[in-house]
């Protein structure tokens, strides 16, 4: 199958930077959207 | 063998009750249009399609209420069988044409058809079935489950695309919707796909029941390794699998995103569809499973297997491997997995 996607996006899509959790964050925030699949959450 | 007569003979019909088209979308299409056409009794305008069917019936259904005419929506449980007693309530004698897929596209449950058009044939209305994914998977004779047209495609029997056929009972009133000559009996007008059709023929003669168990084996044993490996599963369907299409397997996997699963199986060499909203055209989250009742995650989360006769225990094997780590990958990234 071809990929609609671009080369940048499936570079990050197979080696993803900055995941994982940060113990005791000073603030945590989450964005999602259910009816369209996407969530992200971020910690500092 | 004329391949009209291979086809006829594979569902009990007559010859020229089978008529062939450039494939199940155009059938559909046909079968919703061509029998409003064809429609004398101005008292029956009314149209009934479940929740769960392909597009190309559910998408006819609604540009048809978009022109006057009066629409409902079967539902379906949770294992997408439809509601008999919802059928009841919305069906009366103004009932022109009821609509339902055999084997389900996506989730691969078979339908009764029987008992719906027992029900169907109580109010005088005609009932149409899309079984392109059922056809020679499972028997069917249409004497036997009383439908009145059927959908076909050869493309998921290994025949090629553009090749379609449309079974219509003797008598039902339907006529043409494309003008251009007076091909397959003046329904379908336009030159047949000659050799397209010649290859559906072929496909019919070969397909066999030891195939249909070999693949009905293999679908088990996906599925019972894909339980053994991974945990947060769900089937989605019916969970009884004699009433599921053979080659069919849909899970939901918790915690990951279908299109995230399907791109990494793809760059594996693996084929799986999603429910997910990403992955579809239209950016909606699979109707069907929506329709059964279950959330936008799990929509999102599910992954179809469709297995064929070419298909090895090696290659479940190399299958379920990847999916396995995929599915873990993904998970480790998931926000859900420690929300």
């Amino acid at each position: 199958m071809s990929l609609p996607y671009s080369e940048k996006l499936i570079k990050y899509f197979m080696h993803p930077k900055n995941v994982g959790e940060i113990e005791d964050a000073d603030a945590v925030s989450t964005e999602e959207s259910p009816a369209s699949g996407d969530m992200v959450k971020s910690e500092r | 063998m004329r391949t009209g007569t291979l086809f006829s003979r594979s569902i009990n019909a007559e010859q020229e009750e089978i008529i062939f088209t450039s494939g199940d979308t155009e059938s559909n299409n046909l079968t919703l249009n061509g029998i409003i056409e064809g429609n004398k009794d101005k008292q029956k305008k009314k149209i009934l399609v479940s929740k769960i069917e392909h597009f190309s019936v559910l998408d006819t259904a609604k540009r048809l209420a978009k022109k006057g005419y009066a629409v409902d929506f079967i539902n379906v449980n949770n294992e997408g069988f439809i509601d008999l007693n919802h059928l009841e309530d919305l069906i009366d004698e103004s009932t022109l044409i009821v609509s339902v897929t055999h084997g389900n596209h996506e989730v691969g449950t078979l339908q009764n058809l029987k008992s719906i058009s027992e029900i169907v044939h109580k109010y005088g209305s005609l009932f149409h079935s899309y079984a392109t994914y059922s056809y020679l998977q499972v028997l069917i004779d249409i004497n036997d489950i009383g439908v009145d047209l059927l959908t076909l495609f050869a493309d998921k029997v290994h025949g090629s695309k553009g090749v379609g056929a449309l079974y219509i009972r003797k008598g039902t009133p339907i006529i043409k919707i494309m003008e251009g000559g007076y091909h397959e009996y003046n329904i379908r007008p336009g030159v047949e796909n000659i050799p397209g059709i010649a290859g559906f023929g072929k496909t019919c003669e070969t397909y066999n029941d030891e195939e249909t168990r070999k693949i009905k084996n293999l679908r088990n044993y996906l599925y019972s390794t894909i339980k053994s490996k991974i945990d947060r599963v769900s089937l989605n369907g019916a969970s009884d699998f004699n009433k599921r299409i053979p080659n069919n397997l849909n899970v939901s996997f918790d915690y990951v995103e279908g299109e995230s699963v399907v791109l990494h199986l793809d760059m594996r060499g693996i084929s799986v569809i999603t429910g997910s909203s990403c992955f579809s055209r239209s950016l909606h989250a699979s109707h069907v499973l929506l329709a059964m009742g279950f959330s936008h995650e799990r929509a999102h989360g599910s992954i179809g297997f469709g297995l064929s006769k070419y298909i090895t225990k090696e290659d479940i094997d190399y299958t379920v491997y990847h999916v396995n780590e995929v599915i873990e990958n993904l998970r480790n990234l998931s926000p859900l997995t420690k929300s």
